[in-house]
């Protein structure tokens, strides 16, 4: 990327960021307005970012909810030691993270994310049938949790690994090492990207 | 040999980020200078490349509307509920005992300062006040240290309810059941060091109001 390209996707970044911030103070004060512009600004990928973490399309919209509510009730305690958007999506982590314990706890919901796994194990044609950026994302449903958000957050979202390590609230190295893991596991497929399905590395790859 | 393989090592955790374009200059600087000449992470950093282009798909147009509806709603709901709390001593004072305020303010009394209240009350009716100046003892020797033991005392058939209860208290007597039919009572006493079991039921049976007094054998 070219240097004066960079300069300026840095400050279109800072500017969002300081944007976000005089939103945040009018949410303080419990401005609607604001808030409806911080909740369309973020609506989309605040849905992303938790459909690629909870496998759950279907608790989704309860979970950007979840989040854009403490947002709301918490937005005076803003210090400003991050990025809103780091802020904000380390809300949306917390509260996926939760939801996905609570699906663990009810039994039939973790059955039904099995059987998925199974039927996906067992249909040798699948890359063929869904065509390669599906099959990733499939496969990205495939690896924890934790790995799949810094992936995501990496790939999608454009995020320093510092910045995912204030997100998960967790070291940088860890989350290093969690990009590390998710790689190894997902380059098994990363040559079907090039040369087309293989049956063996289908294999390989599901746990 | 040794450091080459540590920024072999480093270089291939950072590739990831190196692509996204996040990375400081002082570390995308090492990472460039390494991938000139290593080709195993010239081929990882192809791999990686090409997976953030299949990942990076636009977002599909979503319409925020209705969930934005329902999270308004919700914080109405709680809005609501807050200012409800924030009115529940408002509304004792300005309309005089209000019970559901009233309810709802001593709830908010820690269970434990509460408890320990009732304790304390506990103590105080149970244990008699042996420092009291108008407690009688059978003795000079009743505050020494002595032998508990448990008698029934039976009263006069025309002693009434207080006589029984100044007696009972008069000799600092613990109360474990009665009166039964015939009025006697079930008390634990502490007989003085200074005086013989024997002596202490005696003097005991000469109080006024009190009929009978012997040791209870169970």
């Amino acid at each position: 990327m070219l240097r004066a390209e960079k300069m300026r996707l840095k400050k279109r970044v800072n500017q969002k960021d300081e944007h976000d911030i005089v939103l945040l103070q009018k949410i303080a004060t419990k401005d609607k307005v604001a808030f409806e512009e911080l909740y369309r600004s973020y609506y989309p990928q605040l849905s992303r970012y938790l459909s690629r973490l909870m496998r759950r399309p279907e608790m989704v919209e309860e979970v950007v909810n979840d989040t854009l509510f403490v947002v709301w009730e918490k937005a005076a305690q803003f210090q400003g030691r991050s990025k809103v958007s780091t802020w904000i999506t380390g809300i949306a982590y917390l509260k996926g993270i939760k939801a996905i314990d609570r699906l663990r706890m009810m039994p039939e919901q973790q059955c039904a994310g099995l059987v998925e796994i199974e039927e996906l194990e067992a249909d040798t044609n699948l890359i063929n049938k869904l065509g390669l950026q599906e099959w990733l994302k499939s496969g990205l449903m495939m690896i924890s949790a934790d790995q799949r958000s810094v992936v995501e957050l990496t790939y999608f979202f454009g995020c320093s690994y510092k910045e995912i390590a204030e997100i998960m609230d967790c070291p940088v190295n860890t989350v290093k090492t969690r990009m590390f893991h998710a790689r190894r596991r997902l380059e098994i497929l990363l040559p079907e990207l090039e040369r087309g399905p293989m049956e063996e590395k289908t294999r390989g790859f599901v746990r | 040999m040794k450091l080459r393989r540590n920024i072999h090592a480093e270089v291939k955790l950072l590739l990831p980020w190196l692509i996204n374009d996040s990375l400081e200059d002082r570390e995308r600087s090492k990472v460039q200078t390494h991938l000139m000449d290593c080709q195993e992470c010239q081929v990882e950093r192809d791999r990686l490349q090409t997976m953030q282009e299949t990942l990076t798909e636009d977002v599909p147009e979503s319409s925020f509307q209705t969930p934005f509806r329902d999270l308004l709603s919700r914080i109405e709901v709680s809005e609501r509920n807050k200012q409800a709390l924030r009115l529940v001593p408002h509304r004792v004072s300005r309309e005089g005992l209000d019970w559901k305020g009233l309810l709802a303010a001593v709830s908010g009394v820690p269970a434990l300062v509460t408890i320990a209240l009732l304790v304390v009350f506990a103590v105080y009716i149970q244990v008699p006040a042996r420092d009291d100046p108008n407690f009688h003892t059978l003795t000079e020797g009743l505050s020494r240290p002595g032998i508990e033991h448990r008698v029934q005392v039976s009263f006069e058939s025309d002693a009434g309810i207080e006589q029984v209860r100044e007696v009972l208290v008069g000799i600092g007597a613990n109360i474990i059941d009665g009166p039964n039919e015939d009025g006697t009572y079930l008390v634990d006493l502490v007989v003085p060091a200074s005086l013989t079991d024997n002596e202490f039921i005696v003097r005991l049976a000469e109080r006024d109001g009190i009929k009978k007094a012997v040791y209870y054998l169970d």
